[in-house]
């Protein structure tokens, strides 16, 4: 699986670091308050099918009790809206970009590429970049549709001792400590 | 154009109540409502894998019906009642209070679609309000004029409840035994107990065993999103179906009405209503009754404005849209280092009643309720948790969702809110709806005494869940930074004098005379914390019981 895939082993690196070697200018681009409309071109890239499934799997990762959301389909499902809403379409193309630059500037090839905490490092700088930047509406966007879909899944549940949907069984045993009902 | 005995506006608690209480007295009765029919088992769709990220399933939004004023300022003195959450911080970023919502459903039922099914008396002192505290008003009708019809709106729709209640007099026991409390709320009632306060089982018009009909409760939680069960004791499944069966009343739905039509003898004479396909169409009656809810009720009569009601109908006393009461609450929640699957069970299974009473807080006139408030937190599942309370992403959320993930106690306060002459309902010189109709305009302001009352309730609520052991808060919200209302009242006061109110004793306009209105708009306080449909009900069949009776009267003199 791409994520546990590391061609290009690069060890924890600070946030700050991280920004100096990608440029802060990538980083701080001011987008409108609609995204989408800040970037109509008329060439925008296709999204990489990797380094999105990459992304969520850093967002969602497996783990000994927990699928990673790629096993869940979420890439899928960001592919799938991304192709009626050209907004988001071109947001994760350019995100893509971006994550692949980040991870170039670090000695990969590619997002995809890099080990899982380096991965971690360029989604952290996305995290705590500017309101309305690229970079941190690219996370945010797929950070809570990613969320959406993985928790939507009876496989993410399991782990929880989550025994939903709430119907048609309900709760019955709702009285007692959920230790005594699992 | 038709006629009926009775036109009736609006189909929730009010209107349903209405309806049924008419019909069955043999008047011929027509409900409009604005809304369409929900159908549980369709709309309702808790069984499949993605419930969680839809809430209820408005077919018609409210939001388009009304706009806002400006709201006031906050200051730091206050900020220990800022809204907030661990994953999200400061929900309210701005230097004033927010317009969150005025959560309301249009279709057949009302609000009671999305409603947790509480169902509470009055206390019986929170209608003095004026005369033994010298705040708000008080109602022209006692307690005991309202007990027996509590008593048949409980048995309608099927009220499981406990035994005893030394405040509130029963003629008789609720229809059906109280639930079990869930394992989340008998934690909070340990705590409860450890602060010396009681805690008991909330009556709530949600079948604890097989009930006319219905099948009990299965505990999902999920009140807030719709129950496909039919075990809920919602209008459109108890009053409005007995009302149709009765053969006297005919339910119109997607009809909305633009406005009444004044006559020139103090009498109204139609309303003016669009069907589903655009249509326009005029029925007249003997008698209206409006029943929309205390920011659509003032809107319709405003905007009925007409040569013999210059300033809105029924507005003599210039008090239409005054007195408007909002929902005062206040909800904290905290993680607990036991699993709790706190996301299952009634929403609201408990309720403590110690500070009810007008005068049970001290330093400020008006009491609260506190009750359980994980499922109106929406903690209902994993998305709300992975979303507001764990947050974060990678490794660290999912070690994260394991210990935390059904270990959230919420408990929430909900508040006397007295009339002040900041709050009230006017239309927005601005806006306007897709039949030209001015937007009623929510002004809302919530003096000292309000952020006492609610600096108590808060502190209440902590204290409730670190005696109960959920000792790490997570988020807190209220009415302090947000405007967030589903209870609102007073906008067409009752009360003896036409000087004073709207309408009076029997819910009449005091100048039209064949105008009823039985909504909580004609609440003229709103009491500590009770849920307002039950006394809705009971009122609606206590003013249509006195409308029956002279009706009939009318109909045996002979002409």
């Amino acid at each position: 699986m791409a994520t546990s895939t590391t061609h290009h082993e690069v060890g924890k690196i600070s946030r700050r670091v991280l920004m100096r070697r990608m440029g802060l200018a990538a980083l701080t681009f001011w987008l409108p308050a609609r995204w989408s409309l800040g970037l109509a071109s008329d060439a925008d890239p296709e999204p990489s099918a990797e380094t999105l499934r990459a992304f969520v799997d850093t967002l969602l990762p497996g783990s000994d009790v927990f699928p990673p959301a790629s096993a869940l389909g979420v890439d899928r499902s960001v592919l799938e809206a991304a192709q009626s809403d050209p907004g988001l379409a071109r947001l994760i193309a350019a995100g893509c970009q971006w994550l692949d630059r980040a991870a170039r500037s670090m000695g990969a090839a590619s997002f995809s590429e890099l080990s899982g905490s380096g991965r971690a490092s360029i989604i952290s700088v996305a995290e705590h970049s500017a309101e309305r930047s690229l970079p941190w509406v690219l996370f945010s966007s797929v950070r809570r549709f990613s969320f959406q879909k993985y928790y939507s899944a009876p496989e993410s549940w399991g782990p929880l001792a989550y025994a939903g949907p709430p119907q048609p069984l309900g709760f019955p045993g709702h009285d007692r400590s959920p230790k005594e009902t699992t | 154009m038709s006629r009926s005995d009775v036109v009736i506006i609006g189909s929730g608690p009010g209107g349903a109540a209405a309806a049924f209480s008419l019909s069955r007295a043999g008047f011929n009765v027509t409900l409009l409502e604005a809304g369409p029919r929900y159908r549980p088992e369709q709309d309702y769709r808790l069984d499949r894998a993605d419930w969680e990220v839809r809430r209820f399933p408005h077919k018609r939004s409210i939001r388009r019906r009304h706009t806002h004023a400006g709201l006031q300022a906050l200051d730091t003195k206050w900020d220990t009642l800022r809204s907030w959450s661990r994953a999200q911080g400061r929900l309210i970023k701005g230097t004033h209070r927010a317009f969150s919502q005025y959560s309301h459903v249009m279709g057949v039922g009302g609000s009671t679609l999305h409603y947790a099914g509480e169902s509470h008396r009055m206390h019986p002192r929170a209608m003095r309000l004026h005369t033994d505290f010298g705040v708000g008003a008080d109602w022209p009708i006692r307690y005991e004029d309202l007990e027996q019809y509590y008593s048949e709106a409980e048995r309608i729709i099927g009220v499981a409840g406990p035994e005893a209640d030394a405040v509130r007099p029963r003629s008789g026991p609720f229809p059906m035994p109280a639930h079990a409390m869930s394992y989340g709320s008998q934690r909070l009632g340990d705590g409860c107990g450890q602060l010396g306060m009681s805690w008991l089982p909330n009556p709530v018009a949600s079948a604890s065993r097989p009930y006319d009909g219905r099948p009990p409760c299965n505990y999902c939680g999920q009140c807030a999103r719709g129950c496909p069960r039919f075990d809920r004791g919602t209008p459109d499944l108890t009053f409005i179906p007995k009302a149709l069966a009765a053969g006297h009343c005919r339910l119109q739905t997607e009809c909305e009405v633009l406005r009444l039509e004044a006559g020139p003898n103090d009498r109204v004479s139609a309303a003016i209503f669009v069907d589903k396909q655009g249509a326009q169409h005029r029925v007249s009656a003997d008698f209206f009754v409006l029943a929309c809810g205390a920011v659509e009720t003032p809107r319709l009569l405003l905007n009925s404005a007409s040569r013999h009601a210059p300033d809105g109908l029924a507005n003599e006393s210039g008090l239409v849209g005054k007195n408007f009461m909002e929902t005062l609450f206040f909800t904290s929640s905290a993680l607990h280092p036991e699993a709790m699957g706190s996301y299952r069970g009634l929403p609201s299974d408990a309720i403590c009643w110690d500070y009810n009473a007008p005068d049970a807080i001290e330093g400020v006139i008006g009491g609260a309720r506190f009750s359980p408030a994980t499922l109106e937190a929406d903690l209902s599942g994993p998305l709300n948790y992975a979303q507001r309370i764990v947050g974060g992403w990678g490794e660290k959320h999912h070690e994260q969702m394991l210990g935390m993930f059904g270990h959230v106690l919420s408990v929430g306060a909900i508040g006397e809110n007295l009339p002040n002459p900041r709050s009230y309902i006017d239309l927005d010189p601005e806006e306007k709806d897709t039949h030209g109709l001015a937007k009623a305009r929510i002004h809302s302001h919530l003096p000292d005494m309000e952020l006492k009352r609610l600096e108590f309730m808060a502190g209440r609520c902590r204290s409730i869940l670190k005696a109960s052991g959920a000792e790490e808060p997570v988020e807190e919200y209220g009415s302090y930074d947000m405007f967030n209302s589903t209870h609102v009242f007073g906008t067409c006061k009752m009360g003896a004098s036409a000087g004073d109110s709207v309408v009076d004793a029997q819910c009449r306009s005091h100048r039209w005379r064949n105008l009823l209105i039985t909504d909580a708009s004609v609440f003229p306080s709103s009491g500590g914390g009770e849920a307002p449909s039950l006394t809705i009900y009971a009122n609606a069949l206590r003013a249509c019981d006195r409308l029956a009776a002279d009706l009939g009267q009318q109909r045996r003199v002979p002409a």
